[in-house]
């Protein structure tokens, strides 16, 4: 189970029973739980969205989400902060496919100008991660896996985008996906 | 994994990483529901994306989305652990992706989550906070707008200063500005909305840059809303790009 890091050194709650408490409709916790998390969600979301209007967009959807639906969390399955990331990483997707969406429409009938810019892939690939660990065990990587993990996690790439932009077949992006995140999980110790 | 066709089997990867296409993770949710073995390699994979997410910089939010989350909660009741209530989907420019069920992650099947009834929230609770708004419309127009089941609400920064909160809803084809801290104009110039639908920009209103106003005319499905500045009285079209523009 992942933890999180106790910067004030004292005793905290641990925020599955953080979680447990705003699944009894603790707004007081809620409070707490967002002032330890926001900054890791909202990190992740703005990796993702870049856009700092969208991204608050998103990380409110996300709290909002987790308020509804804490009741049914079950800390037994997993960990809470592994619970808010995985729910965070997916709406910042689902916000990408959707705007792009859109701007693939717009762009179809010529108005560039109305949209913002299109991020270029290439400045994409490079991710300052501040864990030492988690960057040393990405660096353990293939230099093509670690690619495509980190277009489609970091940048929010789908499959068949990763594809067209590497000029590769979509079942190797899907194999360079699961090779790398195996990798990963060995280096990583993942504990179940 | 034995027993699974070659493109699912090498598939966890992607689906933990949300790169699937729709289509294909809906295939590959029915494989990973009767397959034990395929869940236990998602399980394992999902951990380890959660913690490259954890690896990233975190970043503080700012102080007044704090206050919006909490005030959107104190207006949002839960769904309990029981049969979750469906909600209608939006209507949307992008409805392929949207409004996707979240993946079935070990804790997820049980999460029936529905971005139209999160964002109607944030948008009913944008609409509570402004309804004193000085420049409101009759007879509860941008309260209907915040309220409508599809509301939809953003926030964006305006190029030359100041935040625009536009609220809109498909379904109602109306939509709702207010602004927070636009420069003041000249006397001979006004800010202009507009629908734009790719092709035309409609003029959808002149706005004083105070208090909140209903834009003009139907909202269609995937306009865009812009904004410029214009000479006083307005303008039939647009004289630049917009200075905030958020498509819907």
């Amino acid at each position: 189970m992942l933890t999180f890091p106790d910067v004030d050194g004292g005793t905290v709650a641990p925020l599955e029973d953080l979680l447990r408490e705003v699944g009894e409709g603790d707004r007081r916790s809620f409070a707490e739980l967002y002032d330890r998390t926001a900054h890791r969600v909202y990190g992740l979301v703005r990796r993702l969205l870049v856009d700092p209007s969208q991204s608050e967009e998103v990380t409110q959807e996300v709290y909002l989400e987790i308020w509804q639906n804490a009741g049914r969390y079950d800390a037994s399955r997993g960990g809470a902060i592994a619970w808010m990331m995985t729910l965070a990483h997916r709406r910042a997707v689902d916000r990408i496919r959707s705007s792009q969406a859109s701007r693939d429409r717009d762009l179809r009938v010529g108005t560039r100008d109305w949209e913002p810019d299109i991020d270029v892939v290439a400045e994409r690939v490079e991710v300052s991660l501040e864990m030492g660990r988690v960057s040393a065990a990405l660096d353990r990587l293939t230099a093509v896996q670690r690619e495509a993990v980190t277009l489609t996690y970091f940048g929010g790439r789908s499959n068949s985008e990763v594809a067209a932009l590497l000029h590769i077949p979509l079942g190797t992006v899907k194999t360079r996906l699961r090779d790398g995140l195996i990798r990963l999980r060995d280096e990583l110790g993942v504990a179940l | 994994m034995t027993d699974l066709p070659h493109d699912l089997a090498i598939s966890s990867g992607a689906y933990v990483l949300n790169g699937l296409e729709p289509e294909e993770e809906a295939q590959f949710e029915r494989v990973l529901a009767g397959s034990p073995e395929l869940r236990g390699e998602v399980t394992e994979l999902s951990d380890t994306a959660v913690e490259l997410g954890l690896a990233l910089a975190p970043i503080e939010p700012g102080d007044l989305m704090r206050a919006r989350i909490l005030a959107a909660v104190a207006a949002t009741p839960q769904r309990n652990g029981l049969a979750a209530v469906e909600m209608p989907a939006r209507e949307s420019a992008a409805p392929d992706r949207a409004h996707r069920r979240l993946p079935t992650h070990r804790w997820i099947p049980r999460m029936t989550v529905l971005v139209a009834g999160i964002a109607a929230v944030l948008g009913l609770a944008f609409a509570i906070a402004h309804v004193s708004s000085p420049n409101g419309g009759g007879a509860g127009g941008p309260v209907a707008v915040g309220s409508a089941s599809d509301a939809h609400l953003a926030h964006i920064a305006v190029d030359g200063g100041g935040m625009l909160t536009i609220q809109w809803s498909h379904r109602l084809g109306r939509s709702v500005v207010s602004a927070d801290g636009l420069p003041r104009l000249a006397a001979d110039r006004t800010y202009e909305l507009w629908y734009i639908d790719g092709k035309t920009a409609r003029p959808a209103g002149v706005f004083d840059g105070t208090g909140q106003m209903e834009l003009a005319g139907r909202m269609d499905d995937g306009d865009t809303i812009g904004m410029t500045i214009e000479p006083a009285g307005g303008a039939k079209a647009p004289s630049s790009v917009p200075i905030a523009s958020v498509a819907t």
